[in-house]
């Protein structure tokens, strides 16, 4: 199996905030947390475009590398995780992460007195799965119950895909094919140009 | 496409931490806090945890349909999982549809009966409550008749809820009756049903994968239907032009080929435009036209007036653009045209929707997969809602208020046509429309001798309905101060326990959601699907079909009410209603889907193709999802349901269908009957008149009936029993047997000579900047309508445009819906949209001087004013300005949140729209103007 | 005047005292800080099945459309 990913098509996504909600819903994310965002660009313009962000699971994760108290995993499906024991919330991965990922939140379940939360590809954390304590610190273990996160299963328009990144990437392929313009992904016309 | 695989046998024995962790948690602190509460049956479950069940319901938000799988464990909704099966939203969902578990905390609900003391809300028991409402209708019934109570029902209601609802109206004795379709689509199934037959959306958000061009005007389905997105980004992903307009640049223009940005309340005048090039470049569809098209030679001369120069003077629309925009309809067909309230909230919204139409006629995109009008519906069950008749003009089925309709319905409800007369003042009365919805007030507020009824409204009953979804609510606060009594039945207060200034008589009824019941909800599609109960009613709320039966017992009509339906334990048996209307709904084939053929489809959702609907082997092989009425017949008739009308490539027996025949047979010497177009296998092979009993017998088809089929249509009308009255369903089976449909094979109407303006024409809005074109396209003259006077010409003849020279118009937000009493209350949704906005152009937010952020005044020329924050953005146009409509609890910048009962105040509250919205009503239907009125905006 | 420059220094002393030593709580002791690239110190979590990552493969397919 290769790594877990998220993709998010630009040319799909209609910034409707299903993918909040559903992580909401899922994890009983309290108000003021948001372990996913939906960030438009050229707002109310032409060439208004959104994606849907949240930690993207990086390969060689800036917040591992940084973190002084190794609070961070990653497992063999390429999630990084982290340990709200021993997190001391001191916001260094804050600084590091690309995707300003790490929440800070005040109080409730997720770990009280400012430890950092964040999305765990729906992965739970390093409790015993499916555990009322995992679910108190990390929310739900959708992983270990053979379901991948509820924010792309529940997407309005299919935008934003999560799963093996061999299997997203040939579903993103696909609707490229399809579509006969260019890719949705972002970044792509600054890769590759706008007419392909 | 690829097949889907099943997942088969995960590795985890799920949730079972569940039982005791936050959420139950939640459940019982709640219970802890209402003795005798149901909820209660949570908490005393057994440690350890039972099994965990998968309920399925259905969205209660808007009219896409889209599955809900709830998880529920020990009586508590412990987790939604996606619906990957059902074949409306594939698993997705959207921020509402997503969030609707919220139901298992319901911190913000209404919890149990109170009524308003002295300016307190005080508890009572649901007996105290119903008993004294029920006294303070009977006086009023005693002393003003029966018209002065309004029976305000809902979208929200299930099918079987909204038709016992007509029901109850019918036997208390009024047509002052209505729902929410009346402001939302009313036009819309006035214009399209005066055209060709039926006023729904054709075909279905699924066929849209087949459309080869997208015309979508006054819609923004990216926040007000999402999930449909993923069907028209299909189509556009397969090529289609997506062409989207609108005054506003909505995160739906943002997806689109082609973004036209109009002037609002030009819809006409572009759709003209656009038929200006199709008939100058000889684009129409000729042979569709002389088959199946009537009147188009006058749409020809109204049309060669909108060159492209006065199109573009009138819309604003630059006309190259027009030409393009009809280009890419004209080559890419059948391409299918799509609105919503955009289009229908006017003065002029039936000819809007009107106009519409004709473009699909001319394009020769009717009844075609990947054409159609689709027209999208806006609440869960508004379709449902309107097809049972929760409307001020008609009965249930759209069989209207004449005497052979409530002698339809008699014989339906096992009642003597006399029964019901006696509970009306008068036979006239019974026969003529009620007051809409959209004029209650006017009902109030006017004074008895310019009504034409009796005596005013008394007492109004908001059951399930959001005042803030309606103009002119300083108006609305009068009348509401002026009421003797005002009755909330709802899952939470709503703007309406605040809004008024009473000190006593109102009452809030708290009634359960959808998920805290069960019964039938028809999809914008016309496909039904069931819902399951997922949760018994938090607190001491009921579902609508018990109130209505407490309500009745106690105004002593529930025995004749409820003759054909068993009522346990209180609360009447949903499929027995479900059955009492398959017996009576003929008109629009809502007969045969029988609960247990719904219940059917629901399990077997996996089966049924993502285009077409239909099921492909399996237990329902054949069927259309749903059963998209028309389903002709009774259940014997195993009739698959209609998933596009009006296709004559199919045969009706199959679900093909031609236009219906209503309008007569010959119109100016011509023939309105369809000229050699017929349905597949059709033993007649032109048009033909609907079918009647003596049609049968002329034919020589009347040997086909059963004997039990030809006493029954003997024993009703005899030779003059046709397919709408006959409740045998002889005429239709045998009808169907020989190919042909039962309501007969006309040709579509272009021109609807029984309307204000049977040609479509552009009218000014009421309150326009643009004086240079009233007196080219003025108003109508005053009239009278619905039993209210109706303004039109007085206002307009005065200009308001020097001191308020904004247009103002109005929309959703993805994040709430409706008057956004429910979805405000929800810590998911409110999260994501605090605070209320006016959305400004940066050219007008400069020259009056206030920035992105501030707080600003919007005013209106009625005199409503509201406090809100600025939204500086290009998304409108300079001299444009747009508000959502979904707040309420803040009213001419004061905080109304102490008024609420304490703890059912929405998380966020804002000012409402509609307090500056302004009068303004459909010359046939009285739809509300809510998309066009004028403003001046200041910094606060 | 003094007087008062004395009261604010001891203040001042024993304020950062105070806050100084709450970072000597049982807790936070011998807790290892390291700003290098470091090995994970915390819990192990438990891995996946291969019938889960069997489960989780196919259930991607859902999002295709």
């Amino acid at each position: 199996m290769a790594r877990m990913k998220f993709l998010c098509d630009a040319d799909r996504c209609i910034e409707c905030n299903a993918c909040v909600t559903a992580c909401k819903n899922e994890h009983e994310v309290p108000w003021g947390v948001n372990r996913r965002r939906v960030v438009t660009i050229n707002d109310g313009q032409p060439g208004e475009r959104s994606i849907s962000t949240a930690c993207m699971h990086c390969s060689d994760a800036p917040c591992m590398a940084v973190c002084p108290v190794d609070c961070f995993y990653q497992t063999d499906e390429g999630v990084v995780l982290h340990d709200k024991d021993l997190c001391i919330g001191c916001g260094y991965c804050f600084y590091a992460c690309p995707f300003g990922a790490p929440q800070y939140p005040q109080a409730g379940n997720f770990g009280g007195r400012g430890k950092m939360d964040k999305c765990t590809f729906c992965a739970g954390g390093p409790k015993e799965d499916g555990s009322e304590e995992e679910f108190a610190l990390y929310g739900r273990n959708r992983l270990a119950e053979g379901k991948l996160p509820l924010c792309a299963e529940m997407c309005s328009t299919k935008a934003l895909l999560a799963g093996d990144a061999d299997t997203v990437s040939d579903i993103y392929r696909e609707r490229v094919t399809a579509r006969g313009f260019g890719g949705g992904v972002w970044g792509w016309n600054t890769a590759y140009g706008s007419d392909t | 496409m690829s097949s889907r695989p099943s997942i088969a046998g995960t590795a985890l024995d799920r949730r079972a931490f569940l039982r005791n962790s936050g959420i139950v948690a939640a459940g019982s602190a709640l219970a802890g806090l209402v003795p005798g509460g149901r909820i209660e049956a949570a908490d005393a479950a057994p440690a350890g945890g039972g099994d965990i069940q998968n309920v399925l319901s259905v969205c209660t938000h808007c009219s896409v349909g889209c599955a809900v799988t709830a998880e529920v464990q020990d009586g508590v909704w412990i987790g939604q999982e996606p619906s990957f099966d059902s074949p409306f939203n594939l698993g997705a969902h959207c921020a509402k549809g997503a969030s609707v578990r919220e139901h298992a905390h319901g911190e913000r609900r209404l919890r149990y009966p109170m009524k308003l003391v002295g300016g307190r809300w005080e508890r009572l028991s649901w007996d105290q409550a119903i008993d004294e409402v029920g006294a303070e209708l009977e006086r009023i019934r005693t002393t003003a008749g029966p018209d002065s109570v309004y029976w305000l029902g809902s979208a929200k209601h299930n099918n079987e809820q909204a038709y016992l609802f007509r029901k109850f109206a019918a036997f208390w004795g009024t047509n002052n009756v209505d729902h929410q379709a009346r402001i939302c689509h009313s036009t819309t199934v006035a214009g399209v049903a005066n055209t060709w037959g039926y006023g729904a959306m054709t075909n279905s958000y699924n066929d849209i994968h087949n459309s080869k061009s997208i015309f979508l005007i006054g819609g923004n389905p990216a926040e007000a239907h999402p999930v449909s997105m993923v069907h028209l980004l299909k189509a556009k992903e397969q090529g289609a032009p997506f062409i989207v307009v609108d005054p506003r640049f909505t995160r739906t223009a943002a997806h689109a080929d082609e973004y036209v940005r109009i002037r609002p309340g030009s819809d006409v005048a572009l759709v003209w435009g656009m038929l200006w090039h199709l008939f100058e470049n000889g684009w129409e569809d000729q042979a569709f036209i002389q088959s199946r098209v009537w009147g188009l030679d006058q749409i020809r001369e109204e049309v060669a007036r909108w060159t492209p120069t006065e199109t573009e003077r009138v819309t604003g629309v630059p006309g190259e653009q027009v030409r393009k925009i009809t280009k890419m309809m004209a080559d890419n067909r059948p391409g299918t045209v799509i609105w919503c309230m955009g289009g229908t909230q006017h003065t002029t919204g039936n000819n809007n929707t009107r106009a519409y139409c004709i473009l699909q006629l001319a394009l020769g995109n009717m009844g075609k997969a990947g054409g159609g009008t689709n027209i999208f519906r806006g609440h869960d069950n508004v379709q449902g809602a309107t097809d049972l008749g929760v409307l001020s003009h008609t009965l249930p089925g759209y069989y209207g208020l004449s005497e052979g309709a409530w002698k339809h319905w008699a014989r339906v409800w096992g009642v003597s046509y006399e029964t019901l007369a006696a509970r009306f003042s008068s036979s006239k009365l019974m026969q003529s429309k009620g007051i809409p919805v959209s004029r209650w007030v006017d009902g109030v507020l006017e004074d008895k001798d310019n009504l034409d009824q009796p005596e005013g409204l008394k007492a109004m009953i908001f059951w399930g309905h959001a005042p803030n979804s309606q103009t002119r609510l300083p108006d609305m606060r009068k009348a509401m101060n002026q009421l003797d009594l005002l009755v909330v039945v709802d899952p939470y207060p709503t703007l309406t326990a605040v809004l008024h200034e009473r000190q006593d008589g109102v009452y809030l009824l708290p009634a359960a959601t959808q998920f805290e019941t069960y019964g039938s909800v028809t999809a914008s599609n016309r496909s039904l699907q069931w819902r399951e109960r997922v949760v018994e009613p938090l607190f001491e709320a009921k579902p609508d079909h018990e109130i209505l039966y407490r309500l009745a017992d106690r105004l002593e009509i529930a025995g004749p009410l409820f003759h054909n339906i068993e009522v346990r334990d209180n609360e009447p048996v949903i499929e027995d209603i479900t059955r009492e209307f398959n017996r009576g709904m003929w008109t629009i084939g809502y007969t045969g889907q029988t609960p247990e053929r719904l219940r059917k489809h629901m399990a077997n959702m996996a089966t049924f193709d993502r285009t077409t609907l239909k099921a492909e082997g399996g237990p329902c092989d054949g069927e259309y999802f749903g059963l998209p009425w028309p389903c002709w017949g009774d259940e014997k008739l195993a009739h698959p349901g209609t998933p596009i009308l009006y296709d004559t490539s199919q045969a009706v027996a199959d679900g093909g269908l031609t236009f219906r025949a209503r309008f007569g047979v010959l119109r100016e010497g011509e023939n309105l009957l369809a000229d050699r177009s017929f349905s597949k296998d059709s033993e007649i092979e032109d048009g033909y008149p609907e079918f009647t009993m003596a049609m049968l017998k002329r034919l020589g088809w009347d040997s086909d009936l059963s004997e039990q089929e030809r006493s029954a249509i003997e024993s009703i009308a005899g030779d003059k029993t046709n397919w709408k009255t006959d409740l045998s369903g002889g005429i239709q089976r045998v009808a169907i047997m020989h190919g042909c449909a039962p309501f007969g094979n006309a040709k579509a109407r272009a021109v609807v000579w029984n309307f204000p303006d049977p040609v479509p024409l552009h009218r000014e809005p009421l309150y326009t900047t643009r004086r240079d074109l009233v007196s080219d396209y003025p108003t109508y003259e005053d009239t009278r309508g619905y039993r209210v006077p109706v303004l039109y010409r007085s206002i307009q003849e005065r200009d308001y445009s020097k001191d308020f020279p904004i247009i103002l118009t109005t929309g959703r937000l993805v994040e709430y819906e409706g008057g956004g009493d429910e979805s405000r209350s929800n810590p998911w949704l409110a999260e994501l949209q605090q605070e209320m906005f006016c959305e400004v152009h940066p050219r007008d937010a400069n020259n009056a001087g206030f920035q992105d952020g501030d707080d600003i005044w919007v005013e209106g020329p009625e005199g409503g004013r509201v406090l809100v924050k600025a939204l500086v953005t290009r998304r409108v146009d300079p001299g444009v300005a747009f508000m959502p409509f979904h707040f309420g609890g803040r009213f001419m910048g004061q905080d109304l949140r102490d008024r609420y009962p304490e703890g059912a105040d929405p998380y966020v509250l804002g000012e409402s729209s509609n307090t500056v919205g302004t009068y303004g009503y459909d010359s046939v239907t009285q739809m509300q103007e809510s998309k066009v009125t004028l403003c001046r905006i200041s910094a606060a | 005047m003094e007087h008062g420059i004395r009261f604010r220094y001891l203040s001042t002393v024993c304020v950062v005292a105070v806050v100084a030593l709450g970072g000597c709580r049982e807790s936070e002791q011998g807790r290892r800080l390291d700003t290098g690239k470091g090995a994970y110190a915390g819990a192990p979590d438990q891995q996946l099945s291969a019938e889960t990552r069997d489960a989780l493969a196919l259930r991607a397919e859902y999002q295709r459309f």
